[in-house]
């Protein structure tokens, strides 16, 4: 590895001003998978340190009842660069949501991608979940 | 009335000491508000560019690549440190240990990832970056080191002055436990320049060159490229709340909580 390279390294992986190095590890989430949900937005908490996205999931099994999944997105300083804001999604959009699992399976996990009706795209970046 | 030796003695005592009663007499400026207008335009918001987070596509089945050691130093640093920094890892995980509610220190490197936008202000005589994750420096634009300013502290003290459209920043008086690498705070005497200029008028870069003689056997120079961001919203990026669904504070254990928000709509009817 050249010098360069381990300075751009050190630069990634040091804490300095502002980094945004995972403050949790990322251990509970199955990053080598990926699965999909379609459900209907509830809410999108805007906060730090991570925005959750709560959706509203059919249940496989029972016509009309529903499950609630929330997923664990980036920070909403990191969103702002990948087009998220606010109110991007609102309650009641109906969206498809592709995420890693929670290792003990039950429901949620962490984002990976959410689509919109409208066929948009939303990246939901991640810190050091999978490299 | 006479004056005494011990008045004299005291008289002269005020005065040494009221040189810093009134810092705006021991830095007067001369710059005004309208002066700043012909400054290079660095005043405004930036983000890190790139997108740092962005991740490769699943590899189905396949193990996590490991993340790569913290304690694999540039050969800037002294062979020590990587030692101590060795040691300093979580033994359960090979990770830097995390730290939750870390406190923001400038230890000479740019900002970046989240929280690392940030805002330049212009005001006559001083340059203020004010970082997302809650840091802010104070740049004062002069020959003179304010007076008053702390001999030590988290962003230490900065002068800076124009060469030609780039802003150069001295900064010493960094607090020598401000944490470096895992293991290794800066040291005394560290001390830091920047420069920081356009690239293009939508593009910034801050090279920042560290000297710290306590860790470092020789300078060590990161530099960051920024874009522009006038619609940027600032959101007080922070890993010290008390709400985090994804840490639990008391125990420092993480967890994913999924207690529902109070405030959700009722689930969509048919």
């Amino acid at each position: 590895m050249n010098h360069r390279r381990l300075g751009l390294l050190f630069l990634a992986l040091s804490a300095p001003v502002g980094v945004a190095l995972a403050h949790h590890s990322y251990a509970m989430f199955d990053t080598t998978h990926t699965g999909k949900v379609a459900g209907t937005v509830a809410k999108l908490e805007w906060m730090n340190p991570h925005a959750f996205l709560w959706v509203y999931v059919p249940k496989p099994d029972t016509a009309g009842a529903y499950d609630l999944w929330g997923f664990e997105n980036g920070s909403p300083s990191v969103l702002q660069g990948y087009g998220w804001s606010k109110d991007v999604l609102k309650a009641g959009d109906k969206i498809d949501v592709e995420y890693w699992p929670l290792r003990d399976g039950t429901i949620g996990g962490h984002c990976e991608k959410v689509t919109l009706a409208d066929g948009r795209t939303l990246q939901c970046p991640s810190d050091l979940g999978r490299r | 009335m006479r004056a005494t030796p011990s008045f004299a003695l005291a008289m002269l005592g005020a005065a040494y000491f009221c040189a810093g009663c009134n810092p705006a007499a021991a830095q007067r400026t001369t710059a005004t508000y309208a002066s700043l207008k012909d400054l290079p335009d660095l005043a405004g918001a930036w983000t890190p560019n790139g997108r740092p987070f962005v991740l490769p596509p699943p590899r189905p089945g396949a193990a996590p690549t490991p993340p790569p050691s913290p304690c694999e130093l540039p050969p800037a640093f002294k062979p020590d440190v990587a030692a101590r920094c060795r040691d300093a890892l979580d033994p359960r995980t090979g990770a830097a240990p995390r730290v939750y509610c870390e406190r923001q220190y400038f230890v000479g490197r740019p900002p970046q990832g989240g929280g690392g936008a940030f805002e330049i202000l212009y005001t006559p005589g001083r340059v203020t970056m004010a970082v997302e994750s809650g840091l802010v420096r104070r740049i004062y634009v002069g020959d003179e080191r304010p007076a008053n300013s702390l001999d030590v502290s988290r962003s230490g003290t900065s002068i800076g002055r124009w060469e030609g459209k780039t802003l150069v920043v001295e900064t010493s008086g960094l607090d020598p436990k401000a944490p470096l690498v895992p293991g290794s705070g800066l040291g005394r005497d560290a001390r830091v320049v920047e420069r920081i200029a356009l690239v293009d008028n939508d593009t910034l870069e801050i090279e920042a060159t560290l000297t710290a003689p306590a860790v470092l056997a020789a300078p060590l120079t990161s530099r960051m490229q920024y874009r522009r961001a006038p619609d940027r919203v600032f959101t007080d990026f922070d890993t010290c709340v008390d709400d985090d669904r994804s840490l639990d504070r008391t125990t420092g254990l993480d967890r994913f909580d999924k207690t529902p928000p109070a405030d959700l709509p009722p689930p969509p009817t048919q």
